[in-house]
């Protein structure tokens, strides 16, 4: 998961930055709203956390005008004030949740899955495709109900394909989205971890792979195979 | 250097007095002066009648003797021109004949023009060796055997009378005239003190104000003045319960702070795991004191002079917002608004008020909730008051509790835990409106039912 963070405060930042990585986040900061409008318009994320109170462009004119140019990932609003009039405000411009300062990290990170989930369109925190579930909340991984025990990395290969089903995803995209920025972009090690992924939550009552290679295009998670 | 002299400045009484002074003046003069005129008109007739009957009783007297001349007859019907200097003279001048009157003996006077036959002329007046006369002067004629004989007939009056009268007749008249003006200018003086004095006695009890010694201008003041009293004493009202908010506020935050900083300080000996708890604990207990007291901080409260704040837009922005963050419990809102309800107040107030309470109904609901808002008219009062009442379907809160909940004056650091602050908010701010807030369990619902009642 690629996340964008615009803050000022440098503190939390900083400390938001490496707590994000610790779960497992690619995380891209800036600090003020200019520089953060350019990450958004220029990258692609699966979601944003912004501050209001940004110096050079505000919190609320980075989403309106990230919203403006249809950009449609989720955003995460942290507001101060905590007023009724900046959380409607925030969420008006196009937000999609608010969190007021000072916060616990557990809280932040939940509702970052939670939005992550939501705008893939599960409202649980259980993905479900075919015989696989994967539990955002807990952690876990079943196949056919059975518990499958995956490194982190293979989880957010995992994670990420299953709330992208049906989409081919390219192993660039795949690297971008779970790999910071200075890790070794070798699409071999992609394949090497699908592989093994692929391995570890293969069903034993079915014969179906729920992740498909694409040749030279990617993967594509499908619960069902195509009758075709 | 001049004083510089503005007339907005310039004291209401001097404003009437001048105006009033100005307007009389103005007033008694034209009085004066067409009176003056109607008078000198009225006399002016007078003697110009009185001329002419003198003249067509002389003609009446007036024959013509065996020779052909004039002649008139010794019984004149007018007495006096038959008393010397009695102020009324006639001549009759012919070719060649010239009789004067005997009042004219001793006066001179300047022989009348010679007219054509049925001119007449008033002369008004004819001023002759520093005198005045009033004359009348007709061309006249007899038809005789011996032909046409043409005269004047002049009768004269000396205007020394006519002018005196009119000198008496203005003398009084201004006399009068100023007489009136000074009694006027009196009652105006009078009145104005009189209607003025309610504004006197404000600016008195402004000055007490001022000096602490009255906490409100007193309500019995004339209609015109008791909208701008009435305005005042609740401008006064707001401030001091501001005041007090804000005191109670800091007195408030120092306490509460007071606590959570006491544990750490008595803690201090502790090993460092368990201090690490209690810190944790404490600064999290600090944070929820400070974020209370902040949003406490900011409720404007009750406001004299605000336009009114459309209720339903606020309501609407809010569960808007709520429905965006909370999309996975779908929750089904049944809004009732009376139309063109409106807040007077200010509007941040408003959205705390109906946003705590909607979200503490989201929170709490099954998947509904229900806001009715009413308007609330009271007898003499231009604005309305509000009645809010937000209910959800979800487990209700216990009698116990619900007390708990309203009590006032409960700091924050005993306040019930579970609701989070915003209902605290919520009692703050409908207390700074000096509204009332009422826990119930809906009877539909079955949920928490919260009725706020916020007077005009």
């Amino acid at each position: 998961m690629k996340i964008l963070l615009i803050e000022d405060d440098d503190n939390l930042r900083d400390i938001l930055e490496k707590r994000l990585k610790e779960e497992g986040f690619v995380v891209e900061i800036a600090d003020n709203g200019e520089e953060g409008l350019y990450l958004a318009k220029e990258f692609e994320y699966d979601l944003a956390i912004i501050d209001l109170g940004l110096p050079k462009v505000s919190g609320m004119e980075v989403i309106q005008t990230i919203r403006g140019d249809d950009i449609s990932y989720p955003v995460l609003v942290l507001t101060a004030r905590g007023s009724w009039q900046d959380k409607v405000m925030g969420l008006d411009a196009g937000a999609d949740d608010y969190l007021v300062k000072p916060f616990h990290f557990p809280e932040l990170l939940a509702r970052v899955n939670a939005l992550v989930r939501r705008s893939a369109g599960f409202s649980s925190p259980e993905l479900v495709c075919g015989y696989v579930t994967l539990n955002t909340s807990t952690g876990e991984v079943k196949s056919s109900g059975k518990l499958v025990d995956l490194t982190s990395y293979e989880y957010k290969v995992l994670e990420y394909l299953m709330l992208h089903q049906g989409v081919v995803v390219s192993k660039s995209t795949l690297t971008e989205h779970i790999y910071h920025q200075d890790y070794d972009r070798d699409s071999n090690v992609i394949e090497v971890f699908v592989g093994r992924l692929r391995r570890k939550i293969q069903s034993e009552e079915s014969d179906h792979k729920v992740i498909e290679t694409l040749r030279g295009r990617g993967y594509r998670m499908r619960p069902e195979a195509d009758n075709a | 250097m001049f004083a510089s002299f503005s007339l907005k400045r310039f004291s209401l009484t001097n404003r009437l007095l001048t105006t009033a002074t100005l307007a009389l003046i103005v007033a008694l003069s034209l009085i004066g002066v067409v009176m003056d005129q109607a008078f000198k008109e009225k006399t002016m007739h007078l003697v110009k009648e009185r001329l002419e009957g003198y003249v067509s009783a002389l003609i009446s007297v007036i024959d013509i003797d065996e020779k052909g001349e004039l002649n008139v007859h010794e019984n004149l019907p007018i007495p006096k021109l038959e008393q010397p200097v009695s102020g009324i003279y006639a001549q009759i001048n012919s070719k060649n004949f010239n009789w004067s009157s005997i009042s004219m003996i001793g006066v001179e006077l300047p022989p009348p023009e010679k007219l054509l036959i049925g001119e007449t002329t008033f002369d008004a007046p004819l001023k002759f060796q520093g005198k005045d006369f009033f004359r009348m002067t007709r061309g006249l004629v007899y038809d005789t055997e011996f032909g046409d004989i043409k005269f004047t007939l002049s009768v004269s009056e000396d205007a020394k009378n006519y002018f005196r009268e009119l000198h008496e007749f203005e003398d009084h008249l201004w006399m009068w005239l100023l007489l009136t003006s000074i009694i006027l200018l009196g009652i105006q003086g009078l009145i104005m003190n009189w209607s003025l004095r309610p504004l006197k006695r404000l600016t008195e009890n402004l000055v007490e104000l001022e000096k602490g010694k009255i906490d409100s201008v007193s309500d019995d003041y004339p209609p015109e003045l008791a909208g701008l009293t009435t305005s005042l004493n609740r401008l006064l009202e707001n401030e001091r319960d501001n005041l007090n908010r804000q005191r109670k506020t800091l007195g408030d935050l120092a306490h509460s702070l007071k606590t959570p900083l006491a544990i750490i300080h008595s803690g201090i000996e502790n090993s460092a795991e368990t201090n690490k708890k209690l810190i944790h604990e404490q600064v999290a207990n600090m944070n929820e004191i400070v974020e209370y007291q902040l949003k406490r901080a900011a409720v404007a409260g009750h406001r004299t002079f605000t336009v009114g704040v459309p209720v339903i837009d606020k309501l609407q922005q809010i569960i808007r917002t709520l429905d965006k963050v909370t999309q996975n419990k779908k929750v089904q809102t049944h809004l009732q608004v009376a139309p063109g309800a409106e807040f007077y107040g200010e509007h941040g107030d408003l959205m705390e008020l109906l946003g705590n309470l909607l979200e503490n109904a989201y929170k709490w609901c099954d998947q509904n909730v229900s806001v009715t808002i009413k308007t609330l008219t009271l007898l003499n009062r231009k604005r309305t008051g509000l009645i809010i009442e937000i209910a959800d379907d979800g487990p209700g809160i216990n009698v116990k509790k619900r007390n708990q909940l309203l009590e006032r004056g409960v700091r924050d650091d005993e306040k019930v835990k579970g609701h989070g602050i915003g209902l605290s908010i919520v009692n703050d701010i409908v207390e700074s409106y000096h509204g009332k807030i009422e826990i119930k369990q809906h009877a539909l619902l079955k949920g928490a039912h919260f009725i706020i009642t916020l007077p005009p």
